[in-house]
């Protein structure tokens, strides 16, 4: 999904069905007690601090290099907004990852040491996996659904409906020696 | 179609609910199939969107898995066992050929005769020749792509499409395969690669298992039901049978079901054939309680949910150098091994297992086991797309402690009880799976491969078994003509039928028996009256 795509009813049901069995699993009792405390305008969106942590956490999930872009280079950021935006469910999964990742760098994750930072994701990884699992798909899935990643990678989406790939014909005499075995199967 | 008026009442819509629904209907039953789920509107499927891969990997509504699906017309099936399997399956018109890859395997003789052969499991009471009648008319009805000739079979018709496409992965495999000096075919598929009976041929979008509106890839939905309907089936959609319905002699009677308003419907037939799959038959009639049957429809000896098969699998990955592109192409697999098929008495275990090619999904899937940070592109780069997958499908011989049994806490949403799988590998699995395991290895490393990777072993999700045909009352819950052993206008025709699981796909041969089974209810017609 392009990142400002707008997601259909189907993709939201999707999501919202995917948010309430992880909020079912009892993982994130901590995030929903914190997401009580805030009041019902701001459950819909992160602000901008939220934002910037988001995006230095999903950086350092998929970083830049030479030839790649890192993940919010690549609209990561925007995508997890238009979640959140429209999928209410999904936002203190969001909220909780991001408060766990403020609170371990007391607030200031965004301008520590890329090493202090990989330190605390390894250490919420190991601490709460179901919840670094939401930043790291999430991550992954805004990334590898990106059209101008898919094209950085060689890869042709091919959707149905369109043309499909061209492919060679199968070619009979590749099977020349095997045609020419015995029978393998037992004759009953 | 008035109640009063049914003939036969068919519960469930999928392959075999499908052919089994034409052929009767074609012979001049009148018949009402009842289904759970809807049509589904091929304009829905993922497969058109750029974010396919999202609506088949986690909760929604084309996920695999009912329990992520978790649509109104699923139902849960809990797991158990020392490998609770990943249970796979669509609740709709067209059933499971919705989401299903489209390998269109045949059985050997030998799959129906391994106590005779290897002295374990049972026997069918029916023949390889038996059936290959209505394999190959059923090949006519759906179109196959493929080619006659294969040494490791027995000589069958010319198929009605040529082969798909191998690719750069399949051309990579053979070979390996060469080299070694293996036997390899190419794959018969429920996938037409050419125009047949107003079918769009494949396109090679390779993504068959997130829905084909192309209609090249054979589900019930786009084959059969139109035929079926066209001649005067009834299908009665949104429409969850809650039991199956006995009168004072035994005999079924109808079955009362859930409209989609959730209103109590009953309706009677001359004849009942169930056909909700290797979980979903032993669910129905375990939830089939009467005076007469106070263990479940049919269960009298108590075999109703037992000999749950599924194919234990490995899904074996090579890393190649070059570019493999096994992303491209249809999905499923263009070529097969036979070589470790049949029981070789110098192995450690018996009867044997395919070899596979098997494509990959896209670049979201792939990525899912690569690791975060400073090393990601680098590690994404080397598997993709140098990825190719050869996957082991083992024989799956029943045990009676493979179970579906009813849950005693989930209900779906009718507040039916839901369904609990309980499986364990074998010993004759495991030693399976070890000798395959390292065939596999040494297959991609003859094609090439600079690494391969065997992973833990999962299964196919081909759900077989559970109320087995079999050669006498004392081991199973129907006859040779699927019909309920004591209950005598009940029949089951689906995967649950299986005797044995064999070493292949199990559509086209649920298919064939539903097709076989629809001569046989018509033979007996005059004890409808």
């Amino acid at each position: 999904m392009k990142a400002n795509q707008t997601w259909s009813r189907r993709d939201f049901s999707k999501a919202v069905i995917s948010a309430q069995l992880l909020l079912a699993s009892g993982a994130f009792t901590l995030p929903l007690a914190c997401a009580k405390t805030k009041n019902s305008e701001t459950d819909s969106v992160l602000d901008n601090s939220q934002q910037e942590t988001l995006k230095f956490a999903m950086d350092e999930i998929i970083p830049a290099n030479n030839k790649m872009p890192s993940a919010s280079e690549a609209g990561g950021v925007t995508y997890i907004l238009v979640i959140v935006a429209e999928l209410p469910d999904l936002l203190p999964l969001f909220e909780a990852v991001i408060g766990q990742i403020d609170d371990m760098s007391n607030d200031n994750f965004s301008k520590i040491s890329s090493e202090i930072r990989i330190t605390i994701l390894k250490t919420l990884e190991a601490s709460k996996p179901e919840l670094f699992k939401v930043l790291k798909d999430f991550t992954y899935e805004s990334y590898y659904t990106n059209e101008t990643v898919f094209k950085l990678i060689g890869y042709e989406l091919h959707p149905t409906g369109t043309m499909g790939p061209k492919m060679e014909p199968f070619d009979d005499s590749l099977l020349d020696r095997v045609k020419n075995l015995p029978p393998m199967y037992i004759k009953i | 179609m008035k109640n009063e008026d049914i003939d036969v009442l068919v519960i469930g819509a999928g392959a075999a609910g499908a052919a089994l629904s034409w052929s009767l209907t074609e012979k001049g039953a009148k018949v009402v199939c009842l289904e759970q789920g809807g049509w589904i509107d091929p304009s829905t499927f993922p497969s058109l969107k750029p974010d396919y891969e999202t609506h088949l990997t986690r909760s929604g509504d084309f996920s695999l898995s009912p329990n992520m699906r978790n649509r109104p017309e699923d139902y849960p099936v809990t797991t158990a066992g020392e490998n609770p399997p990943f249970i796979m399956m669509f609740n709709a018109v067209g059933g499971t050929t919705i989401h299903w890859q489209g390998l269109f395997f045949r059985f050997k003789p030998s799959d129906f005769k391994v106590k005779t052969l290897n002295g374990v499991a049972d026997d069918w009471p029916i023949s390889y020749e038996e059936l290959e009648p209505y394999y190959d008319f059923n090949d006519a009805m759906i179109g196959v792509s493929g080619l006659a000739g294969d040494p490791s079979n027995p000589p069958r018709s010319p198929r009605q499409t040529p082969p798909l496409p191998l690719g750069k992965m399949g051309n990579s495999l053979v070979k390996g395969f060469e080299k070694l000096g293996w036997h390899w075919w190419v794959n018969d598929q429920g996938i037409i690669s050419k125009a047949y009976k107003g079918r769009s041929p494949c396109m090679l979008h390779g993504k068959c298992m997130f829905g084909c509106p192309m209609g090249a890839k054979a589900t019930t939905d786009r084959t059969y039901w139109p035929l079926a309907i066209e001649k005067g089936a009834e299908i009665r959609t949104w429409s969850r049978v809650k039991e199956v319905t006995v009168d004072r002699e035994g005999k079924a009677k109808g079955a009362i079901y859930f409209d989609k308003d959730g209103n109590t419907q009953e309706v009677n037939a001359k004849v009942v054939v169930v056909c909700c799959n290797g979980v979903g038959t032993p669910r129905l009639l375990l939830n089939s309680k009467s005076s007469l049957f106070p263990d479940g429809l049919g269960n009298t000896n108590g075999l109703v949910g037992k000999n749950f098969m599924v194919h234990p699998n490995l899904f074996v990955k090579g890393i190649f150098e070059d570019v493999m592109d096994s992303h491209i192409g249809p999905m499923g697999s263009p070529l097969f091994s036979h070589e470790f098929y049949e029981t070789d008495a110098t192995r450690d275990f018996v009867r044997g297992y395919m070899l596979y090619g098997e494509r990959t999904f896209g670049p979201l899937s792939q990525s899912g086991n690569i690791p975060w940070g400073e090393k990601h592109h680098e590690a994404f780069s080397e598997i993709f797309p140098h990825q190719v997958g050869l996957t082991v499908l083992a024989d799956d011989l029943p045990e009676l402690t493979n179970t579906v049994t009813l849950d005693d806490k989930e209900v779906d949403s009718n507040g039916i009880a839901a369904a609990k799988v309980t499986y364990s590998l074998s010993e004759n699995s495991k030693k399976m799976l070890d000798h395959a395991a390292k065939k596999a290895k040494e297959a991609l490393e003859a094609a090439g491969a600079k690494k391969v990777v065997v992973p833990s072993p999962g299964n196919m999700a081909h759900l077989m078994g559970t109320a087995r045909m079999g050669t006498s009352e004392k081991n199973s819950v129907v006859d040779s003509t699927h019909q309920v052993h004591g209950v005598p206008n009940l029949f089951v025709v689906d995967g649950s039928s299986f005797t044995t699981g064999a070493g292949v796909n199990p559509t086209s041969t649920i298919m064939a028996l539903a097709l076989r089974a629809a001569d046989k209810i018509w033979e007996r017609k005059r004890e409808w009256n």
